[in-house]
């Protein structure tokens, strides 16, 4: 009973402790905090479970690094993003891309205001009570990022081996996604991948590319 | 005998439809709403309805389904929240289904045979009464566009959709559109989707609806 009580307490004084972020300005936080910004914590309508969105942090970050290390045959970074790099944090920061994310003047990794309110208001939830579904996806996106910079990314691309969408060749991986319910959506040769393949998680819509002739 | 079963399949799935799905008030609702924000439904005279499996959390007992426009390719995905969120200390049980999101695709994410295929209503039900957040949601408002920067002086805000749970404000002063979004209490939004309208590639006809809804069709919210 004793150990009970002890190991009751010791839980409970850990609610303050279900979340620690890395610091913001470093690429891990900074990694992190893009992660949790990107998909849908419940209460929000795009929300669908705790698993379904854990799948899209795990897709964005493909994505990022589809597009810093795996650009397919016939598509250079320029032709995808308008832009060079030479790693996922470039690929975030590079104009137009991320929204909300960017460099400063001397090149310092920062979020818009927003970023900042939203994951700092999950994070003061996740840490308010015993661990739950926000602190699980919390502490989900920094394992990933963590992992990433270890270079130790976890399993694979999702899309890796896709080769057609609607009968029409594709590239395979993922090259970009966008809220599921935003009035813009990426157009040239971007393609969304069905969701029946769970092309849509998250709240998010992962696109691939039209296959071109080298 | 292989025609009958099919027949009897399809109709068993179109039984799985709930009542309040196929309902013409509601299906005018979503008509209206499609009208406003996103496509005529002009040209369509069916609509399809189904509900949809989705793998929810432990407890989660939201339902979902989807609508489908043939003529215009159009789907609608609809949820019926019913889950709780301890760490807001929530309930998150509606009353209705609302919309999730509208988006064209190539073609039907099922074959029609797990659908139910209903005639669209007439088109004058599409005109509905404009619902306005009520006067404590809106000091709640003010207070959350107060609180942002980039808001200026004067916003509107586009009437309330009885089959949404969502709310654009359009800020004159830098343009910018706010889409307030929940899955049950507009009051407690947990997530606020800022857009810079002076930003590249913001579709000219996105905007022509965002203005007619806030500036023409909404009120003016005086933030001084």
């Amino acid at each position: 009973m004793k150990i009970a009580l002890v190991l009751i307490f010791l839980s409970g004084s850990t609610w303050g402790m279900n979340v620690e972020l890395e610091p913001a300005d470093l690429p891990i936080g900074y990694v992190t905090r893009l992660l949790i910004n990107e998909v849908a914590f419940p209460g929000e309508p795009l929300y669908k479970s705790e698993e379904d969105s854990k799948q899209a942090m795990f897709e964005i970050l493909w994505v990022l690094d589809n597009r810093a290390h795996h650009p397919p045959p016939g598509y250079t970074e320029w032709l995808i993003a308008r832009t060079s790099y030479k790693n996922i944090i470039d690929v975030i920061t590079a104009p137009n891309q991320v929204e909300d994310f960017y460099r400063g003047p001397k090149g310092q990794l920062l979020t818009a205001w927003r970023v900042i309110a939203r994951v700092d208001y999950l994070t003061r939830l996740a840490n308010e009570g015993p661990m739950g579904t926000f602190g699980r996806l919390l502490n989900y996106a920094q394992d990933l990022s963590q992992s990433y910079f270890e270079n130790r990314q976890k399993g694979t691309d999702l899309f890796a081996s896709l080769s057609h969408v609607y009968s029409i060749p594709v590239t395979g991986r993922g090259y970009a996604w966008m809220t599921e319910n935003s009035p813009f959506q990426p157009d040239g040769n971007f393609l969304a991948i069905p969701r029946n393949i769970k092309g849509a998680a998250g709240g998010n819509q992962f696109y691939t590319l039209r296959k071109v002739i080298p | 005998m292989k025609i009958l079963a099919a027949l009897l399949i399809a109709s068993s799935l179109s039984a799985s439809v709930p009542t309040e799905l196929t309902q013409t008030d509601f299906i005018s609702s979503v008509m209206r709403y499609v009208y406003l924000w996103s496509d005529s439904p002009e040209s369509s005279d069916k609509i399809w309805v189904r509900l949809v499996k989705i793998k929810t959390d432990k407890g989660d007992h939201s339902q979902f389904a989807e609508m489908w426009l043939p003529a215009q390719k159009l789907l609608i995905d609809l949820k019926k929240a019913d889950y709780q969120v301890p760490e807001r200390n929530l309930t998150m049980k509606d009353n209705g289904f609302k919309i999730r999101l509208v988006k064209h695709l190539p073609k039907a994410p099922a074959p029609i045979s797990g659908w139910k295929v209903l005639a669209l209503p007439s088109k004058k039900n599409l005109t509905q009464k404009h619902v306005f957040p009520d006067e404590t949601a809106k000091i709640q408002l003010k207070k959350a566009l107060g609180s942002y920067p980039d808001t200026g002086e004067a916003c509107y805000i586009a009437p309330v959709s009885q089959v949404s749970n969502e709310l654009w404000v359009f800020c004159e002063s830098p343009k910018l559109a706010l889409r307030f979004s929940t899955d049950v209490k507009l009051t407690d939004p947990l997530s606020v989707h800022a857009i810079d309208l002076n930003k590249e590639g913001i579709p000219p006809e996105w905007a022509g609806r965002l203005l007619y809804n806030t500036v023409i069709l909404g009120e003016k919210l005086d933030l001084d």
